[in-house]
């Protein structure tokens, strides 16, 4: 009895699943379904949020793009999700991933996204793999913007924090400030409001020794 | 309540709360007949302070002449009325009143209790009222009806209002007999006038016009058609050459009488007018240039919010809307959209006019590795 009940647990959870993944992939043309198909199995095996990956393929779809290019640009984001799945264990949110993703693409090195998993113990990483690619998107250097998000996560810094810090270096990049020294110095107005904070010399010594940089 | 005043409403309805305000003064020379006497000229100096808003209207006017053969006019009148909005529909209560002095004669009031009703639409309206006082002429006191309705339309700095006004009451005759007494009796009156007004303004320069035709139908009163037109040119936004010509009728309920006039004179404002100096018009929002920001809002959503100043249409459409082209509400100077998804980092684009998608100004740009770039909108 108890048996013939999981069976109906799991065919429950499956048939949600289903469900959930119809929803996810509705509005994919056959073509783009199957040549993406290789890709979902693989994903579906490695416990991936498929729901991204559709997201990507639809994405193509709006642009018109044939399918075999909707297929290598659903491969490549199906890679990086499981280095950003891998990198951010052990339980990574969908939303995690999803901006791990991003960061790997700007070049972010994995050791980062698991440093900041470290760092920022039980917290969302969400908003902070979101600045940290916004950083460098618009112009800080990888490793600097890598060292200091770590650094700000060890400090226990807030989405709040990071939000602040983006809009700082954004208005400053505009105003023609360099991307890397705008960084240094709107940092110095963060540091010393965080909950864990240092002096900003103490700051300077944990982000040189205590945090390992990023390859 | 002066129906140019309530034109306005309209426009003050988009500054809620918010009072409107005419402060002017002039000075210079009037030219005067009237049947009574020889042709005069003289010294004219008026005044007018309006505020009125949504709800509340105050008008307060007063003039003074001077004439060469000294004698002098003054007149003050005074009006307050108070509007209920109801939907389309506005129903005020108020009270008007005047006070006419001159150096020969005793003084002359009114004091007028009224209501109306207005339907109001953004460029155009109706109304309908009456009320009712008493006038006050040569130490004696008369009962007063009036009724009144009309229509008015206005475009931006130009209005047009038609109305009908009617008036019942009394003044004094003078009945002379033929042995020479004279005497000075009371005559009933009752007359419609019906009027047309325009306003129009060229930047420095405004024109009002009147024509009106007046029914007697009780009393010696001429049935008689009459014009008057003033204008004011602004040669600095605080100070006009204005100057007035034409005929009014005499006017039981203020004491004055029938004359023809023509004035000249320096007015003084203390709001600035002439060529309002705002911001150009925004340019349409060219590609790119539309920026985004996103807002977290109560039960879990987030509110998206673009600035594209000038846009008609703006659109969405990222990994937030499922890559479905989205369109925004406008609110204000804003457009926006409440979304339900996860807080970090998304892929988003902005359509602006049908124009092509484009990553929003403010935003870091990301490869998309599809052929394109998409903006990266962080939601904390």
């Amino acid at each position: 009895m108890m048996r013939i009940r999981h069976l109906l647990a799991a065919s429950v959870i499956a048939a949600g699943g289903s469900a959930l993944e119809a929803q996810t992939s509705a509005g994919l043309d056959s073509a783009t379904m199957n040549a993406i198909a290789p890709i979902i199995q693989r994903a579906r095996a490695s416990n991936l949020p498929l729901d991204l990956l559709y997201t990507r393929a639809r994405q193509g779809q709006v642009q018109r793009l044939p399918a075999s290019r909707i297929e290598v640009a659903v491969r490549n984001y199906a890679e990086r999700l499981e280095t950003a799945q891998a990198a951010l264990a052990p339980n990574p949110t969908t939303p995690e991933l999803k901006a791990g993703v991003d960061a790997l693409q700007t070049g972010v090195p994995r050791e980062t996204l698991s440093e900041m998993r470290r760092a920022a113990k039980e917290g969302s990483l969400a908003v902070p793999l979101g600045i940290l690619t916004t950083l460098v998107a618009r112009g800080v250097s990888v490793e600097k913007a890598s060292v200091q998000v770590v650094a700000l996560l060890q400090q226990g810094a807030s989405p709040a924090h990071f939000i602040a810090l983006d809009q700082r270096v954004q208005a400053d990049v505009l105003a023609g400030r360099r991307p890397d020294e705008s960084l240094d110095l709107r940092l110095k107005g963060i540091f010393p409001n965080l909950p864990q904070s240092v002096n900003a010399g103490d700051a300077a010594t944990l982000q040189a020794g205590g945090t390992k940089r990023p390859r | 309540m002066s129906f140019a005043v309530l034109a306005a409403f309209g426009s003050a309805g988009a500054a809620k709360a918010q009072w409107a305000r005419q402060t002017t003064f002039d000075v210079g020379a009037i030219r005067l007949t009237r049947d009574d006497f020889a042709d005069t000229g003289g010294l004219n100096v008026a005044a007018l302070w309006s505020r009125w808003s949504e709800r509340v209207s105050l008008v307060a006017s007063g003039a003074a002449t001077r004439i060469t053969d000294g004698r002098s006019t003054g007149i003050v009148l005074g009006s307050a009325s108070y509007l209920v909005p109801l939907d389309r529909f506005r129903f005020e209560a108020g009270a008007v009143g005047n006070i006419l002095g001159t150096s020969d004669q005793g003084p002359a009031s009114s004091w007028v209790g009224f209501g109306r009703a207005h339907l109001v639409s953004d460029n155009m309206g109706a109304w309908i009222g009456g009320g009712g006082g008493t006038v006050h002429l040569e130490a004696r006191d008369f009962g007063a009806a009036t009724g009144d309705l009309g229509v008015w339309a206005r475009r931006g700095e130009y209005r047009l209002t038609l109305s009908g006004s009617s008036v019942r009451t009394s003044m004094i005759s003078t009945v002379i007999f033929t042995d020479g007494t004279v005497l000075r009796v009371r005559e009933p009156v009752g007359y419609t006038d019906a009027s047309i007004v325009g306003h129009g303004a060229w930047g420095r320069f405004e024109i009002d016009a009147l024509g009106l035709s007046r029914h007697a139908w009780k009393g010696s009163l001429a049935s008689t058609p009459t014009a008057a037109v003033s204008a004011a040119w602004w040669a600095t936004p605080n100070m006009a050459i204005a100057g007035a010509v034409g005929r009014q009728l005499s006017d039981p309920m203020r004491g004055t009488v029938r004359a023809r006039y023509a004035t000249v004179a320096l007015r003084f404002s203390a709001e600035r007018h002439g060529p309002v100096r705002t911001r150009a018009t925004p340019p349409p929002t060219t590609a790119g240039a539309a920026s985004i920001v996103a807002v977290p809002a109560d039960g879990g959503a987030v509110v998206v919010r673009v600035n594209a100043p000038g846009a008609q249409r703006v659109e969405l459409m990222g990994d937030l809307t499922d890559w479905s082209p989205t369109p925004l509400e406008r609110r204000g100077g804003q457009w926006e959209v409440r979304l339900t998804t996860t807080r970090g980092s998304h892929h988003v684009m902005l359509r602006i006019d049908g124009g092509a998608w484009v990553v929003p100004s403010n935003l870091p740009r990301i490869d998309d590795e599809l052929g394109g770039a998409v903006g990266l909108l962080v939601i904390p």
